[in-house]
């Protein structure tokens, strides 16, 4: 039977995300998907979802109600049932940034570029390419997997460095600049969302004046901007930019990365590209592959 | 990795092909001793000279009549002063025409038989050094009496394979005469460069000048090398951002590199060429695409120029005239008055950066960008012009409007395509 998932009040912004749109960065479209990829599928795995079915990515507090039946619901991996009608308070983010609503069936909003969700910039995908505003109503798919339950691990420990590899542009940095972000103790600015989160700390100065061309970017790139700032662009940066890269988030550390709120701690430890590669493996088989 | 220099024996035969001088790193002469006289030692070094190849010795067992392929009983001195002579004639000559001789290669059969004598092997590099000096790479066999000999003597070495010769399944040469001995096939010839010049054994590879098809076999080998020498830059765990070589069309690049097995995406830059990937499952070498588009251009389907219509009325226009020193009319007019290709997809989904704007109006980005341009503005920053295709933050000067254009479809994503034509049309 057809079912609804209702917003009934938001406190801060709410999007439909899920596992992302890879392969349409030609067209300038970011890959996208969620900023913690591993709450996402605690979320979804609760619920008997694939782990990147289309779920709601809040950063408040939000009231929700199920229509048309009774369904079962997931808040980051904890997973109750709801009655048709029946309205629901999720509390907003305490440990991480985010929070993750899944539904069991998932979010049936329309599939756009191979993604359902929100590209807010291009209006792009989600519930009208927007964010969600009470009275949006979703529509649900069909459930019946089985549900299963992932331990977060340190996976979102807000202590554990984040691993990056150096590069591509380090030779724009002296070593002493590419030291002190490898020694530096960071803050997450608030001035951060799901385009780039920028970073509070050491100043990391670079010669370049940032005429340079643009050039390709990748989700986790570390840009240092002129002033010596850095960025990590996030699932929906600029598929293109001119600021040099001083190193690269690796790809098993962007949800531990992103799940810190601001005034939070980040600190950074250099790993080899086979150690990367190695992470993203176990990492994968851990919270992105499921046992049915 | 270092680079994997190309070496073609040359100057062996009357009727050879001058292209081959142009795919050589490396021209090994032949210097007396199994073909070459002067005046094809001084035609070769004129070719050298012309296409900036390096000049090296290749000297032989002295039998011109078997072309040095038959193993000769010479006592090591005997040998040494042979190759030596052989090595000074070119080097004499070399001098008179002001190419230096850094290379040196024995042909033949004295190329097996001084790499499995000791004795043997010292004669030939002692013979080399007397001629040539010690400011000599020597090309040899990978392991053996010969490397063992020059490095002995101080000299580099360059570790040989041979990209067209076929090899037994335990790596060692399937001797001249047998079947397969010899690739002629260019597809092979290639893959056997690929193994031999990724497999970290090879400094160097030969082509012989007299294998059938030589021209086209060299110019595959040296497209793979010059693939493979391109810089390759790890950007994050799941990315590689390639350097786009010269003269490549855009979209047949990105279409070949989109084509390869485990790439997800690859975008196309101003500079660069960048694959995307899962970290778990890189591909191949997606510099060999380039290789293959290098030797053999794809054809690319041109449509006629998309035409946007633009008013020109930007906040920025009266600053770009000023900067300029031209009229807002001259500004506009010189706007509209060419046509674009489009270099580059990205910033924003659609958002397609044109090439060349005039460069009397290539005026650079501003100093600090706009939180928010509206959606169908017009900029221009240096050499770039482009639509907005959504209200974002941005820093491009402002000149105008484009009218009834939608550069992004939810349905077939970017409007306009790598290569694609535009122009801009005035609307007053």
């Amino acid at each position: 039977m057809a079912g609804w998932l209702e917003i009934a009040g938001v406190g801060s912004p709410v999007t439909v995300q899920d596992a992302g749109r890879p392969g349409q960065m030609h067209h300038g479209v970011p890959p996208g998907g969620a900023l913690v990829p591993e709450l996402l599928a605690l979320a979804n795995r609760a619920v008997g979802n694939a782990w990147g079915a289309a779920a709601l990515e809040a950063f408040g507090r939000l009231e929700l109600r199920v229509r048309g039946r009774a369904a079962r619901v997931s808040v980051d991996g904890r997973a109750f049932t709801v009655a048709d009608g029946e309205t629901f308070t999720v509390p907003a983010p305490e440990a991480a940034s985010v929070r993750y609503i899944a539904v069991e069936g998932g979010l049936a909003v329309p599939e756009v570029l191979g993604g359902r969700g929100t590209l807010v910039v291009a209006r792009l995908g989600g519930h009208e390419g927007r964010a969600l505003r009470p009275g949006d109503a979703l529509p649900l798919g069909e459930g019946g997997g089985t549900p299963e339950t992932v331990a977060p691990g340190d996976a979102l420990d807000v202590e554990v460095p984040i691993r990056v590899t150096l590069g591509p542009d380090a030779e724009r940095f002296d070593p002493a600049t590419v030291s002190a972000l490898l020694t530096g103790a960071f803050t997450v600015s608030p001035a951060s969302d799901r385009v780039g989160m920028r970073l509070k700390g050491p100043t990391l100065t670079h010669g370049d004046e940032g005429a340079g061309t643009s050039r390709p970017m990748v989700r986790g790139a570390i840009q240092v901007t002129l002033s010596g700032e850095p960025i990590v662009l996030g699932p929906d940066h600029p598929t293109t930019g001119g600021y040099p890269l001083i190193a690269a988030v690796i790809r098993a550390d962007w949800g531990r990365l992103c799940a810190r709120r601001p005034g939070g701690p980040v600190r950074f430890v250099a790993v080899s590209l086979d150690e990367a590669r190695e992470a993203w493996r176990r990492h994968v088989e851990r919270f992105l592959s499921s046992s049915h | 990795m270092t680079e994997c220099l190309l070496n073609i024996d040359l100057g062996e035969l009357p009727e050879e092909d001058e292209q081959l001088y142009t795919l050589a790193h490396v021209a090994n002469i032949a210097c007396g001793g199994h073909a070459g006289d002067d005046a094809s030692m001084r035609r070769a070094l004129e070719s050298c000279a012309r296409y900036g190849t390096r000049a090296g010795a290749h000297p032989s067992y002295e039998d011109r009549e078997g072309f040095g392929r038959k193993a000769l009983e010479v006592p090591p001195e005997v040998l040494r002063s042979q190759v030596a002579a052989q090595c000074s004639r070119l080097a004499r000559l070399a001098a008179g025409q002001g190419v230096p001789v850094r290379y040196a290669k024995p042909h033949g059969a004295l190329y097996h038989s001084a790499n499995a004598s000791p004795a043997l092997g010292h004669a030939v590099v002692d013979g080399v050094v007397e001629a040539l000096g010690r400011d000599v790479t020597f090309i040899g066999p990978g392991t053996g009496a010969l490397r063992d000999a020059a490095r002995e003597a101080g000299l580099a070495y360059a570790r040989e394979g041979f990209a067209d010769r076929g090899t037994r399944p335990d790596g060692s040469l399937i001797p001249r005469g047998q079947p397969g001995a010899v690739l002629t096939d260019p597809a092979r010839a290639r893959e056997n460069a690929v193994r031999l010049a990724t497999g970290g054994t090879v400094d160097t590879l030969c082509v012989h000048g007299d294998t059938p098809g030589a021209v086209e076999l060299a110019r595959e080998v040296r497209a793979t090398l010059d693939a493979l020498a391109l810089p390759a830059e790890p950007l994050g765990d799941g990315a590689l951002r390639l350097i786009l070589p010269e003269g490549l069309e855009r979209r047949a690049t990105r279409e070949a590199l989109c084509a390869l097995p485990r790439v997800v995406d690859a975008v196309i830059t101003e500079e660069h060429a960048c694959v995307y990937f899962d970290p778990a499952s890189p591909p191949e070498e997606p510099r060999l695409a380039l290789a293959r588009l290098l030797r053999v251009p794809a054809p690319v389907d041109t449509r006629p120029p998309t035409v946007i219509r633009v008013r020109y009325d930007g906040p920025d226009l009266a600053a770009v005239a000023e900067r300029a020193k031209l009229s807002v009319d001259e500004v506009a007019r010189l706007h509209a008055g060419r046509e674009y290709s489009v270099r580059c997809v990205g910033f924003l989904p659609g958002f397609a950066y044109l090439g060349e704007v005039d460069p009397r109006i290539a005026v650079p980005r501003l100093p600090t960008p706009r939180t928010r341009v509206p959606a169908l503005a017009v900029g221009i920053a240096g050499g770039r012009t482009g639509v907005y295709p959504f209200a974002s933050p941005g820093g491009w000067n402002l000149i105008g409007t484009a009218l009834d254009f939608a550069a992004f479809t939810p349905d077939e994503g970017a409007v306009l395509r790598l290569g694609d034509r535009v122009r801009f049309e005035r609307v007053v």
